[in-house]
Protein backbone atom coordinates (compact mmCIF):
# COMPACT_ATOMS: atom_id res chain seq x y z
CA UNK A 1 0.00 0.00 0.00
CA UNK A 2 2.81 2.41 0.92
CA UNK A 3 4.60 1.74 -2.37
CA UNK A 4 1.51 2.30 -4.53
CA UNK A 5 0.55 5.34 -2.44
CA UNK A 6 4.01 6.83 -2.91
CA UNK A 7 3.90 6.08 -6.65
CA UNK A 8 0.48 7.79 -6.91
CA UNK A 9 1.70 10.83 -4.97
CA UNK A 10 4.78 11.01 -7.22
CA UNK A 11 2.65 10.83 -10.39
CA UNK A 12 0.30 13.61 -9.25
CA UNK A 13 3.18 15.65 -7.79
CA UNK A 14 5.05 15.61 -11.09
CA UNK A 15 1.90 16.35 -13.12
CA UNK A 16 1.09 19.51 -11.17
CA UNK A 17 4.68 20.62 -10.45
CA UNK A 18 5.33 20.76 -14.21
CA UNK A 19 1.73 21.64 -15.16
CA UNK A 20 2.61 24.24 -17.81
CA UNK A 21 5.21 22.10 -19.56
CA UNK A 22 2.97 19.03 -19.35
CA UNK A 23 0.03 20.85 -20.93
CA UNK A 24 2.18 22.31 -23.70
CA UNK A 25 3.64 18.88 -24.52
CA UNK A 26 0.52 16.75 -24.09
CA UNK A 27 -1.59 18.87 -26.44
CA UNK A 28 0.88 18.63 -29.32
CA UNK A 29 -0.64 16.85 -32.28
CA UNK A 30 2.52 15.91 -34.19
CA UNK A 31 4.49 12.67 -34.06
CA UNK A 32 3.87 10.35 -31.12
CA UNK A 33 2.74 13.16 -28.77
CA UNK A 34 -0.99 12.19 -28.94
CA UNK A 35 -0.11 8.89 -27.24
CA UNK A 36 1.13 10.73 -24.13
CA UNK A 37 -2.33 11.28 -22.51
CA UNK A 38 -3.20 7.62 -23.10
CA UNK A 39 0.09 6.30 -21.70
CA UNK A 40 -0.17 8.66 -18.72
CA UNK A 41 -3.69 7.45 -17.96
CA UNK A 42 -2.43 3.85 -17.96
CA UNK A 43 0.47 4.65 -15.60
CA UNK A 44 -1.73 6.62 -13.20
CA UNK A 45 -4.40 3.92 -13.17
CA UNK A 46 -1.84 1.21 -12.35
CA UNK A 47 -0.41 3.12 -9.39
CA UNK A 48 -3.63 4.65 -8.11
CA UNK A 49 -5.72 1.55 -8.91
CA UNK A 50 -3.44 -0.56 -6.69
CA UNK A 51 -3.51 2.09 -3.96
CA UNK A 52 -7.30 2.43 -3.89
CA UNK A 53 -7.65 -1.37 -3.80
CA UNK A 54 -5.46 -1.57 -0.67
CA UNK A 55 -7.18 1.52 0.78
CA UNK A 56 -10.61 -0.11 1.10
CA UNK A 57 -9.06 -3.37 2.27
CA UNK A 58 -7.23 -1.61 5.10
CA UNK A 59 -10.49 0.08 6.09
CA UNK A 60 -12.12 -3.35 6.28
CA UNK A 61 -14.40 -2.84 3.26
CA UNK A 62 -14.01 -6.21 1.56
CA UNK A 63 -15.94 -8.22 -0.99
CA UNK A 64 -18.05 -11.16 0.12
CA UNK A 65 -16.80 -14.47 -1.29
CA UNK A 66 -18.86 -15.84 -4.21
CA UNK A 67 -21.95 -17.77 -3.13
CA UNK A 68 -20.71 -21.05 -4.64
CA UNK A 69 -17.62 -20.92 -2.44
CA UNK A 70 -19.76 -20.22 0.61
CA UNK A 71 -21.98 -23.16 -0.28
CA UNK A 72 -19.04 -25.50 -0.78
CA UNK A 73 -17.53 -24.38 2.53
CA UNK A 74 -20.79 -25.20 4.27
CA UNK A 75 -20.80 -28.68 2.70
CA UNK A 76 -17.22 -29.29 3.87
CA UNK A 77 -18.08 -28.25 7.40
CA UNK B 1 -5.42 23.38 -29.63
CA UNK B 2 -3.31 26.01 -27.86
CA UNK B 3 -2.64 25.49 -24.16
CA UNK B 4 -4.14 28.95 -23.44
CA UNK B 5 -7.58 27.44 -24.20
CA UNK B 6 -7.35 25.27 -21.08
CA UNK B 7 -8.72 26.60 -17.78
CA UNK B 8 -6.70 27.53 -14.71
CA UNK B 9 -7.52 25.16 -11.87
CA UNK B 10 -9.11 26.64 -8.77
CA UNK B 11 -10.07 25.01 -5.47
CA UNK B 12 -13.79 24.77 -6.22
CA UNK B 13 -13.21 23.18 -9.64
CA UNK B 14 -10.74 20.63 -8.21
CA UNK B 15 -13.18 19.79 -5.38
CA UNK B 16 -16.04 19.39 -7.89
CA UNK B 17 -14.00 17.01 -10.09
CA UNK B 18 -12.88 14.92 -7.12
CA UNK B 19 -16.34 14.58 -5.58
CA UNK B 20 -18.26 13.95 -8.81
CA UNK B 21 -15.43 11.65 -9.92
CA UNK B 22 -15.82 9.61 -6.74
CA UNK B 23 -19.62 9.34 -6.94
CA UNK B 24 -19.51 8.66 -10.69
CA UNK B 25 -16.92 5.94 -10.06
CA UNK B 26 -19.08 4.39 -7.35
CA UNK B 27 -22.09 4.21 -9.66
CA UNK B 28 -19.95 2.93 -12.58
CA UNK B 29 -18.40 0.20 -10.45
CA UNK B 30 -21.90 -0.93 -9.50
CA UNK B 31 -23.98 -0.61 -12.68
CA UNK B 32 -21.21 -0.48 -15.31
CA UNK B 33 -21.70 3.14 -16.38
CA UNK B 34 -22.51 6.57 -15.05
CA UNK B 35 -20.89 9.84 -14.21
CA UNK B 36 -20.26 11.08 -17.75
CA UNK B 37 -23.67 12.74 -17.99
CA UNK B 38 -22.75 14.95 -15.02
CA UNK B 39 -19.02 15.33 -15.59
CA UNK B 40 -19.16 16.65 -19.15
CA UNK B 41 -21.76 19.42 -18.54
CA UNK B 42 -20.17 20.01 -15.14
CA UNK B 43 -16.77 20.69 -16.67
CA UNK B 44 -18.39 22.95 -19.25
CA UNK B 45 -20.00 24.96 -16.44
CA UNK B 46 -16.49 25.46 -15.03
CA UNK B 47 -15.51 27.10 -18.30
CA UNK B 48 -13.99 24.09 -20.07
CA UNK B 49 -14.71 24.12 -23.84
CA UNK B 50 -17.15 21.36 -24.91
CA UNK B 51 -14.68 19.30 -26.92
CA UNK B 52 -12.07 19.43 -24.14
CA UNK B 53 -14.73 18.36 -21.60
CA UNK B 54 -15.74 15.36 -23.74
CA UNK B 55 -12.09 14.43 -24.43
CA UNK B 56 -10.99 14.75 -20.80
CA UNK B 57 -13.98 12.75 -19.61
CA UNK B 58 -13.10 9.94 -22.05
CA UNK B 59 -9.48 10.02 -20.89
CA UNK B 60 -10.54 9.27 -17.32
CA UNK B 61 -13.23 6.80 -18.45
CA UNK B 62 -11.03 4.11 -20.00
CA UNK B 63 -8.53 3.72 -17.10
CA UNK B 64 -11.45 3.79 -14.64
CA UNK B 65 -13.27 1.11 -16.63
CA UNK B 66 -10.05 -0.93 -16.81
CA UNK B 67 -9.60 -0.90 -13.03
CA UNK B 68 -13.31 -1.66 -12.50
CA UNK B 69 -13.29 -4.49 -15.03
CA UNK B 70 -10.18 -5.99 -13.43
CA UNK B 71 -11.72 -5.79 -9.96
CA UNK B 72 -14.97 -7.40 -11.05
CA UNK B 73 -13.06 -9.99 -13.09
CA UNK B 74 -11.51 -11.07 -9.79
CA UNK B 75 -15.05 -11.72 -8.53
CA UNK B 76 -15.80 -13.83 -11.63
CA UNK B 77 -18.35 -11.36 -13.01
CA UNK B 78 -16.77 -10.23 -16.31
CA UNK B 79 -17.34 -12.03 -19.62
CA UNK B 80 -14.37 -10.65 -21.54
CA UNK B 81 -15.32 -12.43 -24.76
CA UNK B 82 -18.83 -10.95 -24.75
CA UNK B 83 -17.42 -7.52 -23.90
CA UNK B 84 -14.95 -7.61 -26.80
CA UNK B 85 -17.58 -8.80 -29.30
CA UNK B 86 -19.92 -6.01 -28.21
CA UNK B 87 -17.09 -3.45 -28.24
CA UNK B 88 -16.21 -4.36 -31.82
CA UNK B 89 -19.49 -3.03 -33.19
CA UNK B 90 -19.90 -0.41 -30.45
CA UNK B 91 -16.97 1.42 -32.03
CA UNK B 92 -18.79 1.37 -35.38
CA UNK B 93 -22.00 2.62 -33.72
CA UNK B 94 -20.10 5.44 -32.07
CA UNK B 95 -18.54 6.46 -35.38
CA UNK B 96 -21.93 6.38 -37.16
CA UNK B 97 -23.60 8.28 -34.32
CA UNK B 98 -20.91 10.98 -34.42
CA UNK B 99 -21.66 11.41 -38.13
CA UNK B 100 -25.40 11.87 -37.42
CA UNK B 101 -24.54 14.43 -34.74
CA UNK B 102 -22.40 16.40 -37.19
CA UNK B 103 -25.16 16.35 -39.82
CA UNK B 104 -27.76 17.59 -37.32
CA UNK B 105 -25.42 20.33 -36.10
CA UNK B 106 -24.78 21.43 -39.69
CA UNK B 107 -28.50 21.46 -40.58
CA UNK B 108 -30.08 22.79 -37.36
CA UNK B 109 -27.19 24.38 -35.45
CA UNK B 110 -26.13 23.92 -31.82
CA UNK B 111 -29.70 24.19 -30.45
CA UNK B 112 -30.90 21.51 -32.89
CA UNK B 113 -28.08 19.22 -31.83
CA UNK B 114 -28.85 19.81 -28.14
CA UNK B 115 -32.54 19.12 -28.74
CA UNK B 116 -31.68 15.85 -30.52
CA UNK B 117 -29.45 14.76 -27.61
CA UNK B 118 -32.07 15.71 -25.00
CA UNK B 119 -34.92 13.94 -26.83
CA UNK B 120 -32.75 10.84 -27.18
CA UNK B 121 -32.08 10.97 -23.43
CA UNK B 122 -35.77 11.38 -22.58
CA UNK B 123 -37.17 8.74 -24.95
CA UNK B 124 -34.54 6.03 -24.42
CA UNK B 125 -34.09 6.48 -20.69
CA UNK B 126 -37.81 6.70 -19.93
CA UNK B 127 -38.67 3.53 -21.88
CA UNK B 128 -35.68 1.47 -20.73
CA UNK B 129 -35.72 2.93 -17.20
CA UNK B 130 -39.39 2.07 -16.62
CA UNK B 131 -38.85 -1.42 -18.02
CA UNK B 132 -35.87 -2.06 -15.72
CA UNK B 133 -37.74 -0.61 -12.72
CA UNK B 134 -40.77 -2.81 -13.38
CA UNK B 135 -38.52 -5.86 -13.55
CA UNK B 136 -36.72 -4.91 -10.31
CA UNK B 137 -40.02 -4.40 -8.48
CA UNK B 138 -41.29 -7.76 -9.78
CA UNK B 139 -38.20 -9.57 -8.50
CA UNK B 140 -38.37 -7.75 -5.15
CA UNK B 141 -42.06 -8.60 -4.62
CA UNK B 142 -41.82 -12.23 -5.65
CA UNK B 143 -38.46 -12.81 -3.97
CA UNK B 144 -37.58 -14.90 -7.00
CA UNK B 145 -34.16 -15.10 -8.63
CA UNK B 146 -33.38 -13.33 -11.90
CA UNK B 147 -34.56 -15.34 -14.88
CA UNK B 148 -34.09 -14.81 -18.61
CA UNK B 149 -36.86 -12.79 -20.29
CA UNK B 150 -39.10 -14.41 -22.92
CA UNK B 151 -37.19 -12.49 -25.60
CA UNK B 152 -33.87 -13.76 -24.25
CA UNK B 153 -35.20 -17.33 -24.13
CA UNK B 154 -36.18 -17.03 -27.80
CA UNK B 155 -32.80 -15.48 -28.71
CA UNK B 156 -31.00 -18.33 -26.96
CA UNK B 157 -33.17 -20.87 -28.77
CA UNK B 158 -32.40 -19.51 -32.25
CA UNK B 159 -29.69 -21.67 -33.87
CA UNK B 160 -27.93 -20.05 -36.82
CA UNK B 161 -25.17 -22.40 -38.00
CA UNK B 162 -21.69 -20.91 -38.03
CA UNK B 163 -22.63 -17.96 -35.84
CA UNK B 164 -23.21 -19.57 -32.42
CA UNK B 165 -20.91 -18.54 -29.60
CA UNK B 166 -20.81 -19.74 -26.01
CA UNK B 167 -20.08 -17.08 -23.44
CA UNK B 168 -18.94 -19.08 -20.42
CA UNK B 169 -19.05 -16.46 -17.67
CA UNK B 170 -22.38 -15.09 -18.91
CA UNK B 171 -23.59 -18.70 -19.20
CA UNK B 172 -25.35 -18.09 -22.50
CA UNK B 173 -24.98 -19.52 -25.99
CA UNK B 174 -26.30 -17.16 -28.63
CA UNK B 175 -25.77 -16.23 -32.25
CA UNK B 176 -23.27 -13.45 -32.75
CA UNK B 177 -25.85 -11.90 -35.10
CA UNK B 178 -27.76 -10.81 -31.98
CA UNK B 179 -24.66 -9.62 -30.13
CA UNK B 180 -23.29 -7.35 -32.86
CA UNK B 181 -26.37 -5.11 -33.31
CA UNK B 182 -26.57 -4.77 -29.54
CA UNK B 183 -22.97 -3.55 -29.47
CA UNK B 184 -23.76 -1.17 -32.33
CA UNK B 185 -26.73 0.29 -30.40
CA UNK B 186 -24.54 0.70 -27.32
CA UNK B 187 -21.96 2.68 -29.32
CA UNK B 188 -24.64 4.72 -31.05
CA UNK B 189 -26.16 5.76 -27.72
CA UNK B 190 -22.69 6.47 -26.30
CA UNK B 191 -22.07 8.89 -29.18
CA UNK B 192 -25.34 10.72 -28.42
CA UNK B 193 -25.58 10.81 -24.62
CA UNK B 194 -22.08 9.59 -23.62
CA UNK B 195 -23.51 6.70 -21.57
CA UNK B 196 -23.80 3.66 -23.85
CA UNK B 197 -24.26 1.43 -20.83
CA UNK B 198 -27.85 2.60 -20.46
CA UNK B 199 -28.60 0.49 -23.54
CA UNK B 200 -25.73 -2.02 -23.36
CA UNK B 201 -26.49 -3.38 -19.89
CA UNK B 202 -30.29 -3.72 -20.29
CA UNK B 203 -29.64 -5.14 -23.78
CA UNK B 204 -27.37 -7.86 -22.43
CA UNK B 205 -29.89 -8.59 -19.66
CA UNK B 206 -33.16 -8.63 -21.59
CA UNK B 207 -32.06 -9.58 -25.13
CA UNK B 208 -29.26 -12.05 -24.43
CA UNK B 209 -30.39 -13.27 -20.99
CA UNK B 210 -27.20 -12.32 -19.13
CA UNK B 211 -27.52 -11.76 -15.37
CA UNK B 212 -27.42 -8.17 -14.11
CA UNK B 213 -24.15 -8.86 -12.27
CA UNK B 214 -22.34 -10.11 -15.39
CA UNK B 215 -23.97 -7.55 -17.72
CA UNK B 216 -22.95 -4.57 -15.59
CA UNK B 217 -19.42 -5.94 -15.16
CA UNK B 218 -19.02 -6.74 -18.87
CA UNK B 219 -20.14 -3.22 -19.76
CA UNK B 220 -16.88 -2.02 -18.19
CA UNK B 221 -14.93 -3.89 -20.90
CA UNK B 222 -16.97 -2.11 -23.59
CA UNK B 223 -16.46 1.24 -21.83
CA UNK B 224 -12.71 0.59 -21.71
CA UNK B 225 -12.44 -0.14 -25.44
CA UNK B 226 -14.65 2.78 -26.48
CA UNK B 227 -12.97 5.16 -24.05
CA UNK B 228 -9.51 4.18 -25.24
CA UNK B 229 -10.43 4.67 -28.91
CA UNK B 230 -12.19 7.97 -28.18
CA UNK B 231 -9.26 9.32 -26.17
CA UNK B 232 -6.85 8.57 -29.05
CA UNK B 233 -9.19 10.31 -31.47
CA UNK B 234 -9.42 13.47 -29.36
CA UNK B 235 -5.70 13.40 -28.43
CA UNK B 236 -4.89 13.57 -32.15
CA UNK B 237 -6.59 16.99 -32.11
CA UNK B 238 -4.86 18.03 -28.85
CA UNK B 239 -8.13 18.30 -26.93
CA UNK B 240 -7.31 16.21 -23.82
CA UNK B 241 -6.72 18.21 -20.64
CA UNK B 242 -4.70 15.60 -18.78
CA UNK B 243 -4.96 17.56 -15.49
CA UNK B 244 -8.77 17.39 -15.50
CA UNK B 245 -8.78 13.73 -16.56
CA UNK B 246 -6.34 12.69 -13.82
CA UNK B 247 -8.18 14.72 -11.16
CA UNK B 248 -11.43 12.94 -12.00
CA UNK B 249 -9.54 9.64 -12.00
CA UNK B 250 -8.17 10.42 -8.53
CA UNK B 251 -11.69 10.36 -7.08
CA UNK B 252 -13.25 7.85 -9.44
CA UNK B 253 -10.83 4.99 -8.68
CA UNK B 254 -11.77 5.16 -5.00
CA UNK B 255 -15.41 5.05 -6.12
CA UNK B 256 -15.15 2.27 -8.67
CA UNK B 257 -13.37 -0.05 -6.25
CA UNK B 258 -16.11 0.55 -3.67
CA UNK B 259 -18.87 0.06 -6.25
CA UNK B 260 -17.31 -3.21 -7.42
CA UNK B 261 -17.06 -4.48 -3.82
CA UNK B 262 -20.69 -3.42 -3.37
CA UNK B 263 -21.89 -5.82 -6.08
CA UNK B 264 -20.75 -8.75 -3.94
CA UNK B 265 -22.61 -7.52 -0.86
CA UNK B 266 -26.07 -6.77 -2.23
CA UNK B 267 -28.84 -8.75 -3.89
CA UNK B 268 -28.35 -8.66 -7.70
CA UNK B 269 -31.68 -6.91 -8.36
CA UNK B 270 -30.27 -3.83 -6.59
CA UNK B 271 -28.22 -3.21 -9.76
CA UNK B 272 -31.52 -2.85 -11.61
CA UNK B 273 -32.94 -0.56 -8.90
CA UNK B 274 -29.95 1.78 -9.09
CA UNK B 275 -29.87 1.72 -12.88
CA UNK B 276 -33.60 2.52 -13.19
CA UNK B 277 -33.42 5.30 -10.57
CA UNK B 278 -30.48 7.01 -12.26
CA UNK B 279 -31.99 6.64 -15.74
CA UNK B 280 -35.41 8.03 -14.80
CA UNK B 281 -34.05 11.04 -12.90
CA UNK B 282 -31.68 11.84 -15.79
CA UNK B 283 -34.65 11.60 -18.18
CA UNK B 284 -36.50 14.21 -16.09
CA UNK B 285 -33.39 16.39 -16.10
CA UNK B 286 -33.16 16.36 -19.89
CA UNK B 287 -36.94 16.80 -20.35
CA UNK B 288 -36.68 20.07 -18.39
CA UNK B 289 -34.35 21.64 -20.97
CA UNK B 290 -36.37 20.63 -24.05
CA UNK B 291 -38.39 23.93 -23.93
CA UNK B 292 -35.08 25.85 -23.83
CA UNK B 293 -33.84 24.28 -27.07
CA UNK B 294 -37.28 24.60 -28.70
CA UNK B 295 -37.17 28.33 -27.88
CA UNK B 296 -33.69 28.64 -29.36
CA UNK B 297 -35.00 26.98 -32.53
CA UNK B 298 -37.94 29.42 -32.66
CA UNK B 299 -40.62 26.77 -32.04
CA UNK B 300 -41.52 28.12 -28.57
CA UNK B 301 -41.19 31.38 -26.68
CA UNK B 302 -40.06 31.50 -23.05
CA UNK B 303 -38.13 34.24 -21.27
CA UNK B 304 -34.36 34.22 -20.81
CA UNK B 305 -34.69 34.11 -17.00
CA UNK B 306 -36.91 31.02 -17.26
CA UNK B 307 -34.41 29.34 -19.59
CA UNK B 308 -31.56 29.99 -17.14
CA UNK B 309 -33.69 28.60 -14.29
CA UNK B 310 -34.60 25.48 -16.30
CA UNK B 311 -30.92 24.89 -17.13
CA UNK B 312 -29.98 25.15 -13.45
CA UNK B 313 -32.80 22.87 -12.30
CA UNK B 314 -31.84 20.40 -15.02
CA UNK B 315 -28.22 20.28 -13.83
CA UNK B 316 -29.48 19.90 -10.26
CA UNK B 317 -31.49 16.84 -11.34
CA UNK B 318 -28.34 15.39 -12.97
CA UNK B 319 -26.51 15.71 -9.66
CA UNK B 320 -29.54 14.27 -7.88
CA UNK B 321 -29.50 11.24 -10.21
CA UNK B 322 -25.89 10.48 -9.35
CA UNK B 323 -26.35 11.18 -5.64
CA UNK B 324 -29.49 8.99 -5.48
CA UNK B 325 -27.62 6.13 -7.17
CA UNK B 326 -24.73 6.46 -4.70
CA UNK B 327 -27.12 6.70 -1.74
CA UNK B 328 -28.95 3.49 -2.71
CA UNK B 329 -25.65 1.65 -3.29
CA UNK B 330 -24.15 2.65 0.05
CA UNK B 331 -27.42 1.87 1.86
CA UNK B 332 -27.64 -1.56 0.23
CA UNK B 333 -23.98 -2.24 1.05
CA UNK B 334 -24.49 -1.38 4.71
CA UNK B 335 -27.54 -3.70 4.85
CA UNK B 336 -25.49 -6.37 3.07
CA UNK B 337 -22.75 -6.13 5.71
CA UNK B 338 -25.25 -6.38 8.56
CA UNK B 339 -26.79 -9.53 7.12
CA UNK B 340 -23.41 -11.10 6.32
Amino acid sequence: MLLSGAATALCYGLLFAYETDVMATFTRTDGWYPTLPVLTAFVFSLAHGAFTGYFWEVLGVRARPPRQEVASQEVQE
Amino acid sequence: MSSEAFIALEFHSVAFLLIVGFIGGLVSGFIGSGGAFVLTPGMMSLGVPGLVAVASNLCHKFPKAMVGAWKRHQYGQVDIKLGLWMAATASLGMWWGAGIQQDIRRLYGEAGSNLYVSLAFVIVLTIVGLFVLRDAVKIYRSGARETASKLAQWVQAVEIPGTMITFRVAQVRVSVLFVLPLGFATGLLASIIAVGGFVGVPGMMYVLGVSSLVASATELVIAFVMGLGGTFKFALGGFVDIRLAMLILLGSLFGIQLGAIGTTLVKPFMIKVVMATVMLIVAVSRALVVPVYLTQLGAMAIEQATMTLLNRISFGFMLLALASGAFIIVGAMVRGYRHA
